[in-house]
């Protein structure tokens, strides 16, 4: 039997991968030193403080999820409810989101890749000089995007594999770097209005859950699946974010973030120096690797969620249907996948890393890939 | 011949595989016919496209299929494996045959999307018929006449 409940085939845990394995490769594996260096002690409440602000989306994500499992998450909602101008609106901030996100997500991923071959530096391309970090993550994305526009059924699944890895990497860093911490490694805390403003600088490290709306129909029981795996990954990737975060300033010297980070060494990772300065090269490789995977799982997602949302756009007429066209032979939307794929090389380019992940703001120093 | 494709089961894969079996079979005397698409699924991860987009895609391929067969049944199955899914299209429908068309491509092409054509000849459970692009046939030997007869009968 054509049997309509064969499509859905994502059971709990795979939809909470997708949540989790979205979000967790920024906040762990590119923000904290930042974060850090910023607010000080109060680094872990900031995003605590994202975690909550992201709970109240996710509460409502999940309702309307729930009552609306329709492809395109949260355009769907919102040109439903409100019409097509803010459907339009949200519609194109959801996908250039997505697509800046995974630019973000791969400059990240560059950073990973550099830093595991030891490579840095710039190279002239006549006028323009572009750094070894943003080649990677160029190379990176093409790659991801190929994969995509082929349509290859494995990376799904190995999504889920990199969640599992990944969550069991920072379990053991968290475990072992409790035994380390002492209250007296605290740094000193910041000002409120600058925590306010660190919390706004991570908070797209809670950009991911919405996009388990987004495959709402595929998942099973979505009455009872899709609410548990939105509120599920805030609440997982806030603990683990608020965990890894107090050991990383806590169970290493105080300075010793704002050491790696200006200490004019390419491509500072600080979770990586810091498993590395705790538990040895095995954890500085494994959390290497895991950053490596994380941030390559969370721009996977946010290429496939983005072709969700061209759908629904196009099914209303707010981008031309002619981009959902299906591939004969890849079974993909591949020009949905061609043109976001052109807008994160874009976006790779002509942005940085802070730029990428909020508002502008002055560089906090000359290491950083400002 | 006629017991054969008495019943016949058509896969189709897109809008341009639809119309190219369409016309291969209607070239053939043949019974009844049920129109199937695969929507191929991840199996618990995320689906390489919207599985209501692939619906709406597999619609527009039934549309132009029965441009040329007339009004005749369609169903869309999900499944991880296309082969596999297909022959239990085959068994749900009770078909008589299988009849595909064969899509080309190179290596590479097959290499990524699979040989669904030979995978249904090689793991075969019931008759299956491979029938010639009747466009490229023609073209390429404008006067033969059965030149798709002979494939049907290893079934």
């Amino acid at each position: 039997m054509g049997d309509e409940e064969l499509a859905k085939d994502l059971g709990p845990l795979a939809a909470l991968t997708i949540g989790v394995g979205t979000m967790i490769g920024a906040g762990i594996f590119v923000l904290p030193g930042e974060a850090i260096l910023k607010a000080g002690s109060l680094a872990s409440v900031a995003f605590v403080l994202g975690g909550v602000i992201a709970m109240f989306t996710a509460l409502s994500a999940s309702e309307l999820g729930t009552a609306m499992p329709k492809s395109g998450g949260a355009y769907y909602y919102v040109n439903h409810a409100l019409g097509p101008l803010f459907g339009s609106v949200a519609g194109w901030a959801n996908w250039l989101g997505l697509a800046f996100a995974s630019a973000f997500y791969m400059v990240g991923f560059g950073r990973y890749i550099a830093r595991i071959f030891g490579i840095s530096g710039t190279i002239g391309l006549g006028p323009v000089s572009i750094s070894m970090v943003k080649i990677a993550a160029l190379v990176g994305a093409a790659l991801f995007i190929l994969v995509n526009y082929v349509g290859a059924k494995e990376t799904g699944r190995l999504q889920n594999i990199i969640v599992v890895v990944l969550v069991a990497i920072l379990a053991v860093f968290t475990l072992l770097g409790t035994l380390r911490a002492e209250p007296g490694n605290l740094p000193d805390p910041s000002s409120v209005v600058v925590t306010l403003e660190t919390t706004g600088l991570i908070f797209v490290s809670y950009l991911g859950f919405v996009q388990i709306t987004s495959v709402a129909e595929e998942i099973k029981e979505p009455g009872k699946n899709l609410p548990r795996a939105v509120i599920g990954s805030v609440v997982i990737v806030t603990v683990i974010y608020a965990l890894v975060l107090v050991i990383m300033s806590a169970a290493v010297p105080q300075g010793f973030i704002a050491d790696v980070i200006t200490s004019g060494q390419e491509n500072p990772i600080a979770v990586v120096e810091v498993g590395q300065y705790l538990q040895g090269a095995l954890m500085g490789g494994a959390l290497l690797f895991g950053g490596l995977l994380a941030t390559a799982s969370s721009a996977n997602a946010s290429i496939l969620a983005s072709s969700r949302i061209n759908f629904a756009m196009g099914r209303d007429r707010i981008v031309t249907p002619a981009l959902n066209e299906i591939h004969p032979r890849f079974g993909t939307p591949y020009r949905a996948i061609g043109i976001t794929g052109a807008l994160i090389l874009l976006f790779i380019v002509v942005g940085d890393l802070t730029l990428l992940s909020g508002p502008p703001r002055a560089c906090t120093s000359s290491s950083t890939a400002c | 011949m006629a017991d054969l494709l008495e019943r016949v089961l058509l896969p189709v894969a897109s809008e341009e595989d639809a119309v190219t079996s369409a016309r291969a079979l209607a070239a053939q005397d043949y019974g009844e016919v049920v129109l199937v698409n695969v929507v191929e699924k991840a199996g618990g991860a995320m689906d390489k496209a919207g599985v209501e987009q692939r619906e709406l895609a597999a619609e527009e391929m039934f549309e132009a299929a029965r441009a040329v067969l007339g009004d005749v049944e369609s169903d869309i199955y999900y499944g991880t494996d296309v082969v596999e899914t297909i022959f239990d299209a085959a068994d749900d429908i009770d078909a008589s045959a299988i009849v595909v068309t064969p899509r080309g491509g190179n290596r590479f092409v097959r290499l990524i999307t699979g040989d669904v054509a030979l995978g249904l000849v090689t793991e075969s459970d019931r008759p299956v018929v491979v029938l010639p692009d009747r466009e490229e046939a023609d073209a390429e030997e404008a006067g033969a006449t059965d030149e798709a007869t002979e494939a049907g009968d290893d079934g």
